[in-house]
C-alpha cells in the first residue's frame, strides 16, 4: 500500500531528531521509509551522517510503521524506545542530500515490545542493517 | 561532534586499553526540542555517539563505528534524571587494525547503556 500520511502523525519526534521523511509503503509485516539527509543536521559532520544515526533511522522507521498500524486501529501513534540493538553493521556513509531507503520488517510482536529488522539502501547499495527490540508506549 | 553541544567532559581517567569519562549532559541541547517535545530523553544515537567520541579521545584518533554486536539500553537517560554520567570504556586493537570496544554508560544507581562495538580508524 502506498502512503501519503504526514510523518508527524506517525512519530512523536520533531526536528532536529525527526529522522524519517516519509512512510512510503506499508504491508502486513514490512514497511519502507525514505529520508533525505539535510545539510546542517545535528548528526552531520564533514557533510556525512554519523554512522550511529543509521540505527536511529531504522528505529524511527519501525516506530512510524507501528504508528501507522496503531492509527489503522483508531489508536494514537505510540512513542518508541530502543531496548536493544543487535548485529548492526555499517557498510558505507550517507552524505548530505543522499536519500536513505529503509526497509523494516517486524519479525516478532510481544505486547509492548517488537523485534524489527531493518536495512538501509542508498542508490541501490546497502549501507547499514540492524535488528532492534523496540519498546512501544502508547498514550505519551 | 556532540562534545560541548550534547555533553561536557568533567573528568577522565585513561590508561592503556581502559578509560573512564565523567560527563555532564547539556540540558538545553537542541536534541531535546524534538526527542521528545515536553518529554526530554536522551536519544540512543547520541549516547552511542558520545561513547564513541570519548573512545576516540582516549585513543587520540578518529574512529568510525562499523558494527555493534550488541547494545542494551535497559533504562532511559535524560538530563533531568541523569544529568551526570560515567562512561567506562575498554578496548583492544585487532589484527586487522580494527578497534573492538565495550562501553557502559551509567550513574551511581542505573545502567543506561551497555554495548560491544567495533570501529575503524580513519
Amino acid at each position: 500500500m502506498t502512503m501519503t500520511t504526514d510523518i508527524t502523525e506517525l512519530l512523536p519526534q520533531r526536528a532536529p531528531m525527526l529522522m524519517v521523511g516519509r512512510l512510503v509503503t506499508a504491508g502486513e509485516q514490512e514497511a519502507e521509509t525514505d529520508y533525505c539527509v539535510p545539510r546542517g543536521h545535528f548528526l552531520v559532520e564533514h557533510d556525512c551522517l554519523v554512522e550511529a544515526a543509521f540505527i536511529e533511522n531504522i528505529a524511527q522507521s519501525a516506530a512510524a510503521f507501528a504508528g501507522y498500524r496503531a492509527r489503522k486501529k483508531g489508536n494514537t501513534a505510540p512513542t518508541g524506545y530502543i531496548g536493544e540493538i543487535k548485529d548492526f553493521r555499517c557498510y558505507g556513509r550517507a552524505r548530505v542530500g543522499d536519500v536513505l531507503h529503509t526497509t523494516v520488517t517486524f519479525i516478532l510482536d510481544m505486547g509492548d515490545i517488537s523485534i524489527a529488522e531493518g536495512r538501509i539502501n542508498i542508490g541501490g547499495q546497502k549501507v547499514a542493517e540492524a535488528r532492534l527490540a523496540v519498546v512501544l508506549k502508547s498514550g505519551e | 561532534m556532540l562534545k560541548e553541544r550534547y555533553y561536557r567532559i568533567t573528568g577522565s581517567d585513561a590508561g592503556s586499553g581502559h578509560a573512564v569519562f565523567h560527563v555532564a549532559l547539556v540540558e538545553d541541547c537542541a536534541v531535546y526540542d524534538g526527542h521528545f517535545p515536553g518529554n526530554p530523553v536522551c536519544p540512543a544515537v547520541c549516547n552511542i555517539e558520545m561513547a564513541g567520541e570519548c573512545l576516540a579521545q582516549a585513543m587520540a584518533c578518529t574512529l568510525h563505528l562499523s558494527a555493534l554486536k550488541k547494545c542494551r539500553l535497559p533504562a532511559v537517560a535524560s538530563p533531568r534524571i541523569s544529568p551526570r554520567l560515567d562512561i567506562t570504556l575498554d578496548w583492544s586493537t585487532t589484527a586487522g587494525g580494527r578497534v573492538a570496544a565495550t562501553a557502559v554508560i551509567a550513574d551511581s544507581r542505573t545502567v543506561y547503556l551497555k554495548m560491544k562495538a567495533e570501529y575503524t580508524k580513519a
